[in-house]
């Protein structure tokens, strides 16, 4: 937004020379004040993001050459793209996708639905005590997401379990860690933390419709359940599409839960997603041109998904119009 | 990693695991220590330092516990292999290299080193110094084992360790990928063998980003 | 008509309530077990009140090697609080900035804003490690406090609420009362843009308590570490010296309890700027 100068508004003329000196100042004065406000978040944006990222691509291309049985240091050298291919063909580097992928299935539906319908429920009115209600829901958003892990462990874990406890005593045994109840159960802790913030999106957007529409649908004769599905939720599609994107993105960053649970049971390993591969290439194989290049990998992936989310989205929305 | 002789080993333990004779579970885990705890594991393999381990994790079974030497394929050409193991190292940028490397030589060397940490009741620790082992034979508190003449055990099976094997560059991690797969297959979900061809492909990647030349046969 | 509104209602208020349980489960838990001690943890049933070792467990808690509890809690107050404090009034001020002035390539800019947005934080730990410990900075405070002051998000969210919130009349006012842009933006705007302010604080403040990849990949010192990093440490150590388990279900308790009560109490900017970010 530009500014106005005052002249304009009063309508008089005042003396070109010292006019043109006053705008001139003036604008000097916004443009410093400008830099001044941008200055400290701009130094960031380069120091924090701009610079390791091309730190990283630019390690990326760089590798360590080692000579012989490998042991010994490495001369560091340019390998381009070897790093890459290496990433690119290594088992344990797409296996993690493949993991981000079954997760994203099991946890996104699960996720959009349920903090829909909640949301659906609050709003239709009729339920009670609705600020309650949704204040518990939320209140998992508060805890951090590690000592959310460690306490959805400790309910998995037997000994600790007062739920496996009671499952026992009625003969039934349910290992929450196994080969196949792993990634259940690590679906289930990203649920209990985002399904109450994503509510409260839903939510707010359900409360800022307008009410015309809905009564309109009512005098037509739409129930509850039909004036939801069908009135309410095609209008709030934006935020479904947005809450899914993050959702997505978050599944691809998946690192907290999988490396807590590293610890508990053998069944989820220490490359067990892409993040976990990064890691441990940087921090436990001290390969950096490894580690760099499976972050850009992961970095390309994320962008390009958000890109593509938010592109369908819009040609769904230029379409349905 | 899936020559004929591995695959014998691995075929073996396959067969133990599937008709259910053995358990497949991390060690030093919750469970682990519950079962030995409760007197449900008969017995495990291990390095001598897990002697002291036990001693340590599982006071009330004293008295219960004895140690015996791996059976061999063939009694008349015995060789074993090695689990675990310390070694010290300086690094670097460390300030006093010469006071560490010395403290060291005197930690790896001197009875009185051996003998201070043996009498801690928590540790049997192999020398490597040959001419210490008699030492332990003596310092040592075998009382849990029933006075066995553990150390005498280990240092016969010493001299069987076949000096022929070598491990790769990278190499906890090629273990790390091979545990992940025996867990898993323990599990039932994959095999042995599997777990130790998976090992494989997972360091491949390793060893050619750092440019080192890898044939596979 | 009315028997079929009160089956509706009362599907409603069961399905609520459900969702109400199932969110409660864990805190519940984790109050419980807060006041047994090590033995009691493990064996006896958990609605057993008979031994009370909350007390104990606190003490045993914040005197643990030294209280270095008390040492993370403290840590985590400085990356978090201080740290979202000083991050987003770096970002209000450049929220206000885009907001409300005009400079070649804007847009451009702002749309690198928004990648940094999309640019989770964990992709960039290990490069922002590397260039750290290129400079020498790894392992001490700044390479976490630094990092974090980061909040692209913080400054979309701005932007948004300064042209709700700040009118460019007032502007326009204060300009011809002579008023210099910087103090204006100190005395009037930042004041009419209190509680945007407070809000883009408390999505800093969440981000950077949930942060656990980069003090994990930064930090080595343990005297350094935020409260998530060192309940991770001794749950890691659980497993072979048990004596851990009832601290860290302590130490978890004392952690979220701050949290919630912040939460329930400013609830209300929360959710303006979910509907401000989410409406769009």
């Amino acid at each position: 937004m530009s500014t106005v100068l005052s002249e304009e508004r009063t309508g008089t003329k005042p003396p070109a020379a010292s006019a043109v000196r006053a705008r001139r100042a003036g604008r000097r004065q916004q443009l410093l004040a400008c830099v001044t406000l941008l200055a400290p978040f701009t130094a960031l944006l380069v120091a924090v993001f701009l610079i390791p990222v091309g730190y990283s691509v630019y390690l990326s291309l760089f590798s360590q050459d080692h000579e012989g049985l490998g042991f010994g240091g490495g001369t560091t050298v340019f390998t381009g793209l070897r790093s890459y291919l290496a990433v690119l063909d290594d088992p344990s580097f797409r296996s993690g996708f493949g993991v981000i992928a079954l997760y994203c299935v099991i946890f996104v539906p699960v996720v959009v639905l349920g903090a829909l319908a909640l949301a659906l429920l609050l709003d239709s009115g009729l339920v009670r005590l609705r600020r309650t209600a949704q204040m518990m829901l939320y209140l998992p958003h508060a805890v951090p997401g590690i000592i959310a892990a460690v306490i959805w462990l400790y309910l998995y874990t037997p000994g600790l379990s007062p739920v496996i406890k009671l499952f026992a005593e009625a003969d039934i045994h349910i290992d929450f860690l196994g080969l196949h109840t792993v990634l259940p159960a690590i679906v289930n802790i990203a649920l209990w933390s985002g399904l109450g913030y994503n509510m409260v999106i839903f939510y707010a957007a359900l409360q800022a419709l307008p009410r015309e529409v809905i009564e309109a649908a009512r005098i037509d004769g739409a129930g509850g359940l039909r004036t939801a599905l069908f009135v309410k939720v095609p209008i709030i599609r934006g935020s479904v599409v947005m809450v899914c994107m993050f959702a997505l993105i978050g599944a691809l960053q998946l690192f907290t839960e999988p490396t807590l649970m590293n610890q508990a049971t053998p069944m989820v390993n220490s490359r067990y997603t892409p993040n976990m591969y990064i890691y441990d290439a940087a921090f436990r194989r001290n390969n950096y041109g490894l580690a760099s290049a499976a972050s850009v990998i992961l970095l390309v992936v994320t962008c390009a998904l958000s890109f593509a989310v938010t592109r369908w989205a819009g040609r769904r929305e230029r379409s349905a119009r | 990693m899936d020559d004929a002789p591995t695959r014998k080993v691995a075929a073996y333990w396959q067969r133990l695991v599937d008709q259910d004779l053995v358990r497949v579970e991390p060690v030093d885990s919750q469970q682990w220590r519950a079962h030995l705890q409760n007197g449900e594991t008969v017995g495990y393999m291990a390095g001598a330092w897990a002697a002291g381990s036990l001693m340590n994790s599982t006071p009330g079974g004293k008295g219960k516990w004895a140690i015996a030497p791996l059976p061999q394929w063939d009694p008349a050409k015995p060789s074993l292999g090695t689990q675990g193991g310390s070694t010290f190292a300086v690094t670097k940028d460390s300030r006093h290299p010469e006071e560490a490397l010395e403290f060291i030589i005197w930690m790896v060397t001197s009875p009185d080193a051996l003998r201070a940490k043996l009498s801690s009741g928590i540790s049997s620790a192999y020398p490597a110094v040959p001419a210490l082992v008699p030492v332990a034979r003596k310092e040592m508190d075998t009382s849990y084992y029933s006075g066995q003449d553990i150390f005498g055990l280990f240092q016969q099976s010493a001299r069987l360790i076949s000096p022929r094997w070598q491990w790769g560059p990278r190499m906890t991690s090629t273990i790390t990928s091979v545990e992940d797969g025996f867990a898993k297959a323990g599990a039932g979900s994959g095999s042995i063998i599997g777990a130790l061809r998976q090992g494989e492909r997972r360091t491949l990647p390793d060893l050619k980003s750092l440019g080192l030349s890898v044939t596979t046969n | 008509m009315t028997t079929h509104r009160l089956t509706s209602r009362a599907v409603a208020n069961v399905v609520v309530l459900i969702a109400a349980l199932y969110t409660l489960l864990p805190g519940l838990w984790l109050l419980l077990a807060s006041t047994r001690n090590s033995d009691a943890l493990f064996s006896s049933n958990i609605l057993d009140l008979s031994d009370f070792s909350l007390w104990q467990n606190i003490t045993d808690l914040f005197s643990m090697e030294d209280g270095v509890y008390g040492r993370w809690y403290l840590n985590s107050l400085l990356y978090a609080v201080v740290g979202a404090l000083v991050g987003s009034m770096i970002s209000v001020a450049a929220g206000y900035a885009f907001d409300k002035y005009d400079f070649p390539h804007k847009e451009k800019l702002f749309g690198l804003v928004l990648t940094g947005v999309m640019v989770p934080p964990t992709v960039l730990a290990l490069p922002l490690y590397l260039v750290a410990s290129g400079v020498g900075l790894v392992n001490t405070f700044w390479a976490v406090f630094i990092p974090v002051l980061f909040n692209p998000f913080g400054v979309y969210l701005a932007r948004l609420l300064s042209s709700g919130y700040v009118p460019t009349e007032v502007l326009e006012a204060s300009r011809v009362d002579g008023a210099g842009e910087l103090q204006t933006y100190l005395r009037v705007s930042l004041r009419m843009l209190g509680p945007g302010f407070v809000t883009v604080f408390l999505f800093q403040l969440t981000a950077i308590w949930n942060n656990f990849f980069l003090p994990m990949v930064m930090l080595s010192d343990q005297h350094l570490y935020p409260l998530s990093l060192g309940l991770y440490t001794w749950n890691s150590s659980a497993t072979v010296s048990p004596e851990y388990y009832p601290l860290v279900v302590i130490g978890s308790l004392l952690a979220v309890v701050p949290l919630i009560v912040a939460f329930v109490t400013l609830q209300r900017y929360w959710k303006s700027g979910l509907t401000a970010g989410s409406v769009k």
